[in-house]
């Protein structure tokens, strides 16, 4: 029965849409010169409209099913949202305009409801009780999951995280990827949980890669796990601005900002900084951390605009090669007469005095603000940081 | 962000269109459910409508319906091949918008669909059919009323920015920093991203100087006077349809043919040839490559056939849905 009342939801919400998307589109019509707009106004009429279509012909769908109407109205939805998706890679995200991440999302909640009402609809022959067959559902899931994450609405779903490939965020070949927990689980923590799918391929080609679940909103996109943590009091402080840098103070924040760290041994976060303090708590597993003054930031080369993306936050050398912990990457192993320099390199950078430490679970590490900070994991690892000003 | 560059103005306006109220019901326009055939095949030729335009691909806003009735309650379908949808004496190559068509006949400007904001300025309609504005995917525009650059003759835009070719044939590119491979030069203090500044590297091409322009999505290519087709562009995070594509502008090579014109949507491209055939590549989500097939990276011919008193003389492409032009010869001459 839960089926019946996810779709008089569904049914709602599709009604909700249609009704705001036709009162815009009617304001705009009688309001020859409207101001710039944060609605849905701004995707433009013409897609408004087509999304007000989709919601009306769902809504003729519910009483009379129709194949070939749905298919159309599917691919409408596909269309809409692979438009709303493009919109996504011309900005950087925090110049993405609001309405078309509600674009992607709306068109996202009508997909759903089409999915699940093609579902019922062939499930209907005479059954008491609708059961929704897995692959179906799994695809129910992932188009909630694809409008929280890559367009932040908000509501119910069940995980799916991005994760980062790759050793550290500055080497070549690191990459993000959307995938499920379970996977984050079986591919990359730990592989004996696959071996009960006898099923399942023998040859991982994840397996050779590390993977972390780095800087997650975890807890926005699964509210019920933010349930189990208690915000340190420390986070309601007034701590004092950047050290050196008055630039890079942040406007004061409502609530602390927190993000989870998941990962294998292994997972490097690179020698950075950031424009928050920062109260770094280990749950599970041991990381090694070393910090570096903000009076040494000179010596920290960091490094500058980079494709169009400031990076001046992240410091270019490796602590781990610098270390002899890690081999330098393929890519950036040196000629002979760069290897003098990078011993000279090498040589100074011994001699910038640093504070390090290992914490284990249940240890809190205070960063302030504009601290230089190198975070390498020795096990696996679950961590919870918690920015502030 | 892209504030340096939107030249001219982007009138927000949302009143009325001509004699066409912009009501609810208007949107639910003409269709069916079976093949499109928006103009029934002439008995004879008539010598004063002696150019044709056919369409494929999207049509969600009936935007390939210029004529017919317009009073069904049903959601209008795309095209998946090429069909004729306006006859005139004078058709001018169209401009598509994702959810208009402007094109300039022998009537004045004809549109079909559903026109935008920044559209219904007369003005930009002419400016932008004559390739002098251009707007962007972020929603910048160039060209708005003043000129570019000096001597200006075509502007193109791409997702995040916009290439433009001058009449002694050199080309300007300008845009987002982060796509530095469609601005086809190295960024630095005296070659900024966002200034519209000279590409070198398409100033000698062995085959002459470039006399066309295309650009969508993340793909730039500029065609020279000897028929060669060149692109350049891409985007690190998403696969490109066609191979080969850098930074640097790599020859387009379909068979051995020479190209006499070219244009390109959001993912995907169409090319005519000088012996007068039609390829296509890319996405075809929409039925915009005009064949059946799903996503081709390989050139395809598309089978359409322009009679034997018609030549087709140009192509065109709004970002989901192409265009041809077809040249009728009179038979009483």
């Amino acid at each position: 029965m839960a089926c019946r009342q996810l779709l008089h939801l569904c049914r709602d919400a599709t009604r909700d849409i249609r009704e705001e998307c036709d009162g815009l589109l009617a304001a705009a019509e009688t309001e020859p010169f409207p101001q710039p707009h944060q609605s849905l106004l701004g995707c433009g009429p013409a897609l408004v409209s087509l999304l007000s279509r989709q919601a009306s012909v769902l809504a003729t769908l519910e009483e009379l099913p129709d194949f070939l109407a749905g298919d159309l109205s599917m691919k409408r939805l596909e269309d809409l949202l692979s438009i709303s998706y493009s919109k996504f890679y011309c900005f950087l995200f925090k110049d993405l305009p609001v309405y078309w991440r509600q674009l992607y999302t709306d068109a996202s909640i009508l997909k759903f409801h089409l999915l699940l009402l093609r579902a019922t609809n062939t499930a209907h022959s005479g059954q008491q009780t609708l059961l929704l067959d897995e692959t179906v559902l799994a695809e129910l899931v992932k188009t909630l999951d694809l409008a929280l994450i890559l367009a932040g609405a908000a509501g119910e779903q069940r995980g799916r995280v991005w994760v980062e490939i790759g050793r550290s965020y500055v080497d070549e070949g690191w990459g993000q990827k959307l995938i499920t927990f379970g996977s984050l689980l079986r591919d990359y923590i730990d592989p004996s949980l696959s071996s009960g799918h006898i099923a399942q391929n023998d040859k991982s080609p994840a397996s050779e890669q590390v993977a972390y679940l780095a800087q997650h909103p975890l807890f926005t996109q699964l509210p019920a796990l933010r349930n189990d943590i208690l915000v340190p009091d420390l986070c309601y402080t007034s701590p004092p601005p950047h050290p050196t840098d008055s630039s890079k103070d942040q406007p004061e924040v409502d609530e602390p900002m927190l993000n989870a760290w998941f990962g294998p041994p292994v997972t490097i976060t690179p020698l950075h900084n950031d424009p928050y303090h920062n109260l770094l708590v280990q749950v599970v597993g041991c990381k090694y951390v070393r910090l570096y003054s903000p009076l040494h930031t000179e010596q920290m080369q960091a490094r500058g605009k980079e494709d169009g993306v400031e990076m001046g936050n992240t410091s270019s050398l490796d602590v781990g090669v610098l270390e002899g912990w890690d081999q330098p990457a393929r890519d950036q192993q040196y000629s002979p007469e760069e290897q003098g320099s990078e011993e000279a390199l090498r040589k100074a950078f011994k001699d910038v005095p640093y504070v390090d430490c290992i914490l284990n679970a249940g240890d809190t590490l205070y960063i302030p603000i504009g601290w230089w900070h190198y975070v390498r994991g020795l096990s696996v690892s679950f961590s919870v940081s918690f920015w502030w000003n | 962000m892209c504030g340096r560059f939107v030249l001219g103005y982007c009138q927000k306006q949302l009143g009325k269109v001509g004699n066409e109220p912009r009501s609810l019901a208007s949107l639910l326009v003409p269709s069916s459910y079976t093949q499109h055939h928006p103009i029934s095949p002439l008995k004879s030729i008539d010598s004063k409508n002696n150019m044709e335009l056919y369409a494929s691909g999207n049509n969600a806003w009936s935007q390939l319906v210029f004529e017919g009735a317009k009073s069904t309650s049903k959601e209008p379908t795309d095209f998946t091949s090429f069909q004729l949808i306006l006859r005139d004496p004078v058709i001018e190559r169209p401009h598509a918008s994702l959810a208009c068509t402007l094109v300039n006949t022998s009537n004045g400007i004809r549109t079909a669909g559903f026109l935008d904001d920044w559209m219904q300025s007369q003005n930009l309609q002419g400016r932008v059919l004559e390739s002098l504005a251009a707007i962007a995917g972020n929603g910048a525009i160039a060209g708005g009323h003043t000129p570019v650059i000096y001597d200006g003759e075509a502007i193109v835009a791409y997702e995040t920015g916009f290439a433009a070719l001058s009449t002694t044939g050199q080309v300007w590119t300008w845009g987002d920093e982060r796509y530095e491979a469609c601005l086809c030069r190295d960024v630095s203090d005296i070659s900024l991203a966002e200034e519209p500044c000279i590409v070198a590297e398409l100033k000698d091409l062995p085959t002459g100087k470039v006399k066309k322009l295309a650009a969508a999505g993340y793909l730039l290519m500029a065609l020279t006077e000897g028929n060669d087709l060149y692109a350049w562009g891409g985007h690190p995070g998403l696969p490109g349809f066609l191979d080969d594509i850098s930074a640097s502008p790599s020859p387009v090579v379909i068979a051995d043919h020479d190209v006499a014109d070219c244009a390109l949507g959001q993912a995907h491209a169409i090319v005519l040839t000088t012996s007068g055939e039609v390829y296509t590549a890319g996405a075809n989500g929409n039925g915009q490559l005009g064949i059946t097939t799903e996503t081709d990276s390989t050139w395809s011919r598309v089978p359409f056939l322009p009679g034997p008193d018609g030549t087709i003389i140009s192509v065109a492409c709004g970002p989901r849905n192409s265009f041809m032009i077809v040249q009728k010869t009179s038979r009483h001459t």
